[in-house]
């Protein structure tokens, strides 16, 4: 399936919307050749409806936490509608006071299939809830954990509050953060911001910025690329060996939101050194201070928001 | 007067605490000491504030460095003591002051509108409010009090520490109280007295001095944390450097600020909209469940305006903290806190959904059926926002699922768990919740007229326009660097503001029917499941303040005072998520159930004479008309 790469997040929103609209359409021509449809069946379609979309249509599929948070939502939603008027209420209920009450044969029918399924149905859960099962624990943990005010390394302090990244300088060695970022106009609104470029780093000898991209890729394709992937997209080729995955530095919500100070905390120190206050995480990041220099450390950094158009959050 | 007692024993412990030398007060210039003391053996006597980074002169000694001895231990864990009386001392505060807030403004409202005909009502809904509230000033000190008590009693070397550094400003807060206690008993007691005229005004502008008195001090008393959050005014051994201007104002203190005084009103309008709520449940007669209806709608309206300005607090608050620390912020939002920020905006959508329904309740008990159409479309809107808002950014999941997924984030529902997302979903939210409003006001109109349906239209047209604006900007902050992405929030918010101010002026002219028409038949109607919804709102509002106080105090981590001065205490770790949820929940409920004791007494000194009151109420605004 389905779900076209880039658009994902708004095709889910509306595909959601789109769903509700059919129904709507779907309901209203019933009702307009004669066939009314319930408004407890309208509730119980919606609530049916969306749990066959999020369980079976979304993929890859989602969390079980996340099923049952947004089902919860969705029930929770359909309940407020269903008795948002007196009217609504008494519509929404008529059925299941039909069910409990009335004395109609297919009633009648429904409610003894109604009253030996229920027990049936409290005794298999009860039963299943009792088998010892062998599954993995859930695990609540950070993807971002919390930094240390500053850490050694190789002998020297870094302050991460205040630590910039030695190579990225304009051409005048002035440290600039959004140093070969294009300014882009909205002439609509007036506003102006940057977003990075890509350059040509294999002909930049006079352009230290990019010379130190084109290290930092160099060392890149030695030390990290087989967990983070070739298109610095999380998928190396030891990613299956791996629990939890490489972070996919190509997602908007991992690198290009964070400090460049910090993303050369987590490449210097890896998951092993994290301190208590990241706690709860869990990180298969090696220590790359073990491996690479300072310098390295920085070209690598200064390559990955390079590599993948991100500029690193600034304050400014 | 029990309030006097408790201030002056308050100022006393202080005074005698910190062993205020006058001379330590003396402006000195540093480059002067600096030439007279410079063999000093003690260290320089200049020292570098570590925020502003100028020099100042050292006049206080350092932070203590502490080790576990030096924490008391009387009654078990001292911070959880701690955590309960300050949570129980900040919402009697916040309960207090946003109802004076409250108080004032329909007092001003009544003055203004005096042509309007609920007037006297309104003047006598704030006299009710201020009755209501007056027991609760005491409530408020006593807990002050202890809370002084209890700190000095368990983390004596901090709080000594603390006072040295905020010595003028304790005094001032010590004055303060004492001021606003008599202030605010002064404006109680000369209500009926100075009711006619200019007089009128008079009272009505010491209720503003009221107000401004008890912000200062609500001010004065945020400057305290946010100094052990963001410290300033202080070299990097924690010596004070002179300038008390400085510790007070943080990087940080401005926007708890705002913060704090929002969550005041909000706090007020919910317990006095729950306790109408309850009253209304509880009515027996027909003219006491509306005037409680009518009491709780008001308040709901107040709750509403503050709730729609909260978000916009809490984001620049939050921002103004990343700024400052990354690490605090990553703790808040991505790390050891993130998980109790989701229950945060779980519980947000929950407010949202709770305020839609009450509403839905109002329109579709005075018009039926009418306007039920758009129901479906609220709900199911709020849903999908609600959906978007609390997905987090890292699930909890197994290792399975994990594997499944490809990757540490979901391609599809991944993006949602990021600020980007959560922006757009509430300014929808909060775009959605001002249409049922506006809906409301239409359904107010005696007549569906082509003249209503027209403004609905042009209403609906201007949300659903705001609406996409909102939608494009979210999905744009995906495409441009996280430093512009957060201003993106600035047009949203504009976004938001001007298409609900600009739908209630395009359905201004219906005020005048709608009053007409609500006046006596209409309120009470409400449905039972409109009362609940108002009650599950206060509780809620009560909930997140404390759940937004234990975050915000506990950033920190293992700080007293962050980065200069470390909690060595056996309790400097961060409790898991369910106990801290379970002492927020323990502290909402003592609060409430504090509240019924208090208000139910309030109430019963207030029954005789209610009726003698609103008719001299009347009285006066037919004299001033």
């Amino acid at each position: 399936m389905h779900f076209i790469e880039g658009f994902m997040p708004v095709q889910f929103l509306l595909e959601l919307v789109g769903g509700v609209l059919l129904l709507s359409w779907i309901l209203h021509l019933l009702e307009r050749f004669g066939f009314p449809v319930g408004r407890f069946t309208k509730g119980v379609l919606v609530v049916v409806g969306g749990f066959i979309y999020f369980k079976y249509w979304v993929y890859p599929p989602m969390p079980f936490s996340i099923l049952v948070t947004y089902m919860v939502v969705l029930l929770g939603a359909t309940f407020l509608w269903a008795s948002s008027s007196d009217t609504y209420r008494q519509e929404f209920k008529q059925p299941i006071v039909a069910l409990l009450d009335a004395e109609t044969s297919t009633m009648r029918f429904a409610r003894s299939v109604l009253f030996i399924l229920l027990p049936l149905m409290a005794g298999w859960t009860t039963w299943d809830m009792l088998q010892v099962k062998i599954v993995e624990p859930i695990e609540l943990r950070t993807v971002g954990p919390a930094p240390l005010g500053s850490f050694q390394l190789h002998g020297k302090e870094i302050v991460l509050q205040t630590a910039k990244n030695p190579y990225r300088v304009n051409r005048n060695g002035v440290h600039d953060p959004h140093y070969l970022a294009r300014t882009v106009r909205d002439e609509k609104s007036g506003w102006s911001w940057k977003v990075s470029i890509e350059s040509d780093a294999w002909n930049a000898d006079i352009d230290r910025f990019l010379l130190a991209a084109k290290e930092g890729g160099h060392i890149y394709f030695q030390e990290c690329v087989f967990c983070h992937g070739a298109n610095l997209g999380g998928r190396g080729v030891f990613q299956f060996a791996l629990n939890p995955y490489a972070t996919n530095f190509t997602d908007p919500g991992t690198l290009a939101q964070l400090q460049e100070s910090y993303a050369f905390w987590r490449t210097a120190t890896g998951g092993i050194n994290i301190p208590t206050e990241g706690f709860p995480w869990a990180s298969t990041m090696p220590r790359m201070e073990e491996h690479l220099s300072t310098d390295d450390i920085w070209k690598v950094v200064l390559f990955s928001y390079w590599h993948t158009g991100g500029v690193p959050r600034t304050w400014d | 007067m029990k309030q006097a007692f408790v201030i002056t024993l308050f100022v006393l412990i202080f005074t005698g605490t910190t062993n205020l030398n006058a001379a330590d007060l003396r402006s000195v210039s540093p480059s002067a000491i600096s030439q007279q003391d410079s063999s000093s053996k003690s260290g320089p006597i200049v020292g570098r504030d570590i925020y502003y980074g100028i020099e100042g002169a050292r006049t206080g000694p350092p932070a203590p460095r502490l080790n576990e001895a030096d924490y008391p231990t009387i009654l078990g864990e001292s911070r959880l003591v701690i955590w309960i009386v300050a949570q129980q001392h900040l919402y009697w505060v916040a309960f207090v002051l946003g109802t004076f807030f409250i108080v004032t403004l329909l007092e001003v409202w009544s003055l203004i509108g005096t042509r309007h005909p609920r007037a006297a009502a309104y003047d006598e809904l704030a006299r009710e409010c201020l009755d209501l509230v007056m027991l609760a000033v005491a409530v408020g000190s006593i807990l002050g009090a202890l809370l002084s008590i209890n700190l000095l009693a368990l983390y004596p070397d901090l709080t000594t520490y603390l006072i040295r550094i905020f010595r003028p400003v304790v005094l001032v807060y010590g004055v303060l109280i004492l001021a606003f206690t008599l202030l605010a008993y002064l404006y109680y007691v000369t209500w009926l007295r100075m009711s006619g005229g200019w007089q009128k005004w008079v009272h009505a502008s010491l209720g503003v001095v009221v107000n401004v008195v008890g912000t200062t001090i609500a001010f004065l008393g945020n400057a305290w944390s946010s100094f052990m959050m963001s410290p300033s005014g202080i070299d990097e051994s924690g010596r004070y450097l002179g300038t008390i201007w400085h510790v007070i104002h943080t990087a940080v203190w401005n926007p708890f600020n705002l913060h704090r005084f929002t969550s005041h009103v909000l706090c007020a309008a919910a317990v006095l909209a729950g306790y109408a709520a309850c009253h209304a449940l509880t009515a027996k007669r027909p003219e006491d469940r509306a005037h409680c209806d009518w009491m709780g709608f008001v308040m709901f309206l107040v709750l509403l305006g503050g709730l729609l300005t909260l978000p916009f607090g809490g984001y620049w608050l939050q921002r103004e903290i990343y700024a400052y620390r990354q690490q605090m912020g990553i703790t808040l939002l991505g790390g050891l806190l993130a998980w109790l920020g989701l229950i945060l905006v779980m519980a947000m959508g929950l407010i949202y959904f709770a305020i839609n329904y009450y509403l839905w309740q109002r329109i579709t008990s005075m018009r039926g059926q009418s306007l039920a159409w758009a129901t479906k479309w609220v709900f199911g809107l709020l849903a999908l926002c609600t959906m978007v808002y609390i997905t987090p950014h890292t699930f909890v999941m197994t290792m399975l699922e994990l594997k499944q997924m490809g990757g540490q984030q979901h391609p599809v529902l991944g993006n949602y768990g990021v600020e980007s997302a959560k922006s757009p979903a509430v300014n929808m939210m909060m775009l959605i919740t001002a249409w049922s409003f506006i809906l409301w006001r239409c359904s107010c109109a005696s007549t569906r007229t082509v003249d209503v349906l027209r403004r609905l239209r042009i209403s609906t047209l201007i949300f659903i326009v705001a609406g996409l604006n909102v939608l494009w900007l979210g999905i744009y902050g995906y495409y441009i660097p996280a430093n512009v992405r957060v201003g993106l929030s600035v047009p949203m918010v504009a976004t938001t503001f001007s298409a609900i101010v600009a739908s209630l002026v395009v359905t201004r002219k219906m005020e005048a029917q709608e009053l007409e028409k609500m006046d006596s038949r209409e309120w009470g109607r409400l449905s039972v499941r409109g009362y609940y919804a108002l009650l599950s709102l206060s509780i809620l509002v009560v909930w997140i303040m404390g759940l937004g106080g234990y975050r915000r105090s506990s950033v920190r981590l293992f700080w007293h005072v962050n980065e200069i001065m470390r909690d060595a205490s056996p309790w400097s770790y961060t409790h898991t998520t369910g106990f801290a949820a379970n002492v927020m929940t323990l502290n909402a409920l003592v609060f409430l159930l504090g509240l019924v004791g208090v208000l139910g007494l309030a109430k019963m000194g207030r029954s005789q004479g209610q009726g003698a009151y609103y008719e001299a109420a009347t009285h006066r605004m037919d004299t001033l008309k």
